[in-house]
């Protein structure tokens, strides 16, 4: 959670929300989010619906509690980037910034081959969605 | 529903709508208007 809260003005400028999510009560969570100094919402989720809902309840551990990921969801409500933390190495969030910043300019793939292999289905997405996107949208704005 | 089923890129992320630590209710839908939301889990202290 700190490195997020230390990248939270470059998502917010870059256009996205932040929010977290655990099984904590609001008095445990208000706590986490007073002593780190978050300045962004963390969510409660004590019934767990939320957190079974994305598949991530972990119930091998005390009553159930969310297992470690993060998402980058558009303004359709589609997922664009996923990251699960016990599969995965440690999220990067410099990368996932980058990337959040690449989806808020609605960047070419072409001016952007770093990332070719490291999202190859975000790639083929945004190409799919460019396509989408041309027939409903003027291209000059 | 699947309850194993992690939503995958492309696929459309649950909607949900939850109270934060102050209290305020906050939905996926309305964090998302203004382009994008990051959405993290994390363990928690429980």
């Amino acid at each position: 959670l700190a490195d997020y809260s230390e990248h939270l003005e470059d998502l917010r400028a870059a256009g996205a929300q932040l929010v977290a999510i655990s099984v904590d009560d609001a008095a445990r969570a208000e706590t986490v989010r007073q002593e780190l100094g978050i300045k962004f919402p963390l969510l409660c989720d004590t019934s767990r619906e939320v957190v079974k809902k994305y598949g991530l309840l972990n119930s091998g551990e005390k009553g159930g509690i969310a297992l470690p990921a993060s998402f980058v969801i558009d303004r359709d409500r589609v997922v664009r980037f996923r990251a699960l933390e016990q599969v995965a190495s440690r999220i990067n969030v410099d990368q996932l910034l980058e990337l959040v910043r690449e989806l808020g300019r609605g960047a070419d793939p072409q001016t952007k081959p770093r990332h070719r292999g490291v999202f190859p289905g975000l790639m083929f997405l945004r190409a799919t969605m460019n396509a989408m996107r041309h027939g409903v949208r003027s291209p000059n704005k | 529903m699947d309850e194993r089923h992690i939503p995958s890129v492309g696929e459309k992320a649950p909607e949900f709508s939850l109270a934060d630590s102050t209290g305020v209710s906050r939905r996926l839908d309305d964090l998302v208007a203004g382009g994008m939301c990051v959405v993290v889990f994390y363990r928690g202290h429980w």
